[in-house]
């Protein structure tokens, strides 16, 4: 297959892992393990959008301290949707990082960085850029354990299940399982 | 002038939040790449527009955060192992309420000079470019500027604009510039990066989206 159909092929991945991020930072109270062996905390906040369902043009867009945590971001999941764009607040160490986070093309935007010491000048361009690849390297590592929880079998047997569980609640769980 | 210079610098790799899209660069870098691309580059400078020619708008190189400096030489490229660059674009953005006012002028004039009470299609249209021509000279184009940095060692272009219209005009310049070939991120790229074994790549395209939706819904 060339390379342009694997990667539209593929698109879907992003939001799952988005709601992946959703169900995890809410399953582990926002601490999240990295391959490393480290921890960082991450958080969804400030706005959600959320798209699918019956249709693409449906489109669910929440904006409130925590959109997450809301019954109407619930909802949305349970009716197909699943989430496109989301604000995320991510920390390790001493160090945060807030930014939109586009779910089909793993994009981030509005990135505030931890505060950089340079004034001015090429240095602060490499200081900004070294924040910056430090959160992509943060946010590869989360992909990476999706991806590889995603292929592997663990992801119907266990993940997916809980995953509905922490959306309908075990009763409906089991059911949604007995139907599939 | 009519109007001061209309700019748009957005923000990016130097000030300011940080808003970009990454491409994966396809292909290998020539041996001799750093001496190549900056020829390369000079070829596709941005050059100022021209009232006369057709062209509404122009689009090239020019210095990251420095969208008038435009002698692109290696210190003014090269940040270590980073290449970047300021993807410049300018275009006539003649305000309609002027042209609309310059042209009831011009075609009253000309009515005036070889009579008759209107003019043909033709005659319009001849007309139109006449005026535009000469309003080009009284406005300053509309400039906007978006960096751009080329992580070498990654492969990783980072361009800071999320509009598909600027990134298929960046797609294309920097294909023409460096001969090399971007791809938008996304997950497969994103896997593929991280040396998920070929199995595992393999396997993705064989995923389903999976369905957290309730039954009834």
């Amino acid at each position: 297959m060339d390379l342009a159909p694997r990667i539209e092929r593929a698109r879907f991945l992003g939001r799952e892992f988005l709601v992946w991020l959703w169900y995890e930072s809410e399953r582990l109270d926002g601490v999240l393990p990295l391959s490393t062996g480290e921890a960082c905390e991450l958080w969804l906040e400030a706005q959600l959008t959320l798209v699918g369902g019956e249709s693409e043009k449906s489109e669910s867009r929440l904006k409130s301290e925590t959109p997450s945590a809301s019954p109407e971001a619930k909802e949305a999941l349970r009716q197909g949707k699943l989430p496109t764009k989301a604000k995320v607040r991510i920390a390790r160490g001493p160090q945060t990082w807030t930014f939109a986070l586009s779910a089909d093309t793993l994009s981030i935007s509005g990135v505030k960085i931890p505060a950089v010491i340079t004034e001015d000048g090429d240095e602060r361009f490499f200081e900004r850029m070294d924040l910056v690849e430090n959160l992509e390297a943060l946010l590869a590592d989360l992909f990476g354990t999706f991806l590889e929880l995603r292929v592997s079998e663990r992801f119907a047997s266990e993940v997916l299940p809980g995953m509905r569980e922490w959306l309908h609640g075990a009763d409906a769980t089991h059911a949604i399982a007995r139907a599939a | 002038m009519v109007s001061s210079r209309d700019t748009e610098v957005s923000l990016g790799a130097f000030r300011g939040s940080i808003s970009f899209t990454k491409f994966h660069v396809r292909g290998d870098l020539p041996a001799d790449f750093r001496d190549r691309f900056v020829e390369a580059i000079r070829l596709r400078t941005f050059r100022e527009l021209d009232a006369t020619a057709e062209a509404d708008q122009g689009i090239g190189w020019c210095g990251v955060d420095q969208p008038f400096e435009l002698d692109l030489v290696h210190e003014k490229v090269f940040y270590g192992d980073y290449l970047n660059l300021g993807l410049r674009t300018d275009a006539w953005r003649i305000p309609s309420s002027l042209f609309k006012a310059s042209f009831r002028e011009a075609e009253r004039e000309l009515l005036g000079k070889q009579g008759g009470e209107k003019l043909t299609r033709s005659q319009k249209k001849n007309l139109e470019a006449v005026v535009v021509r000469a309003l080009r000279q009284r406005v300053v184009p509309a400039m906007s500027v978006v960096d751009l940095s080329w992580s070498l060692g990654d492969r990783v272009v980072r361009f800071f604009h999320q509009s598909p219209k600027q990134h298929e005009a960046m797609i294309a310049l920097f294909e023409k510039t460096f001969g090399l070939e971007l791809a938008e991120d996304g997950a497969y790229l994103t896997a593929e990066k991280r040396g998920l074994e070929s199995t595992l790549l393999e396997r993705l395209h064989q995923l389903e989206p999976m369905s957290l939706a309730t039954q009834n819904a």
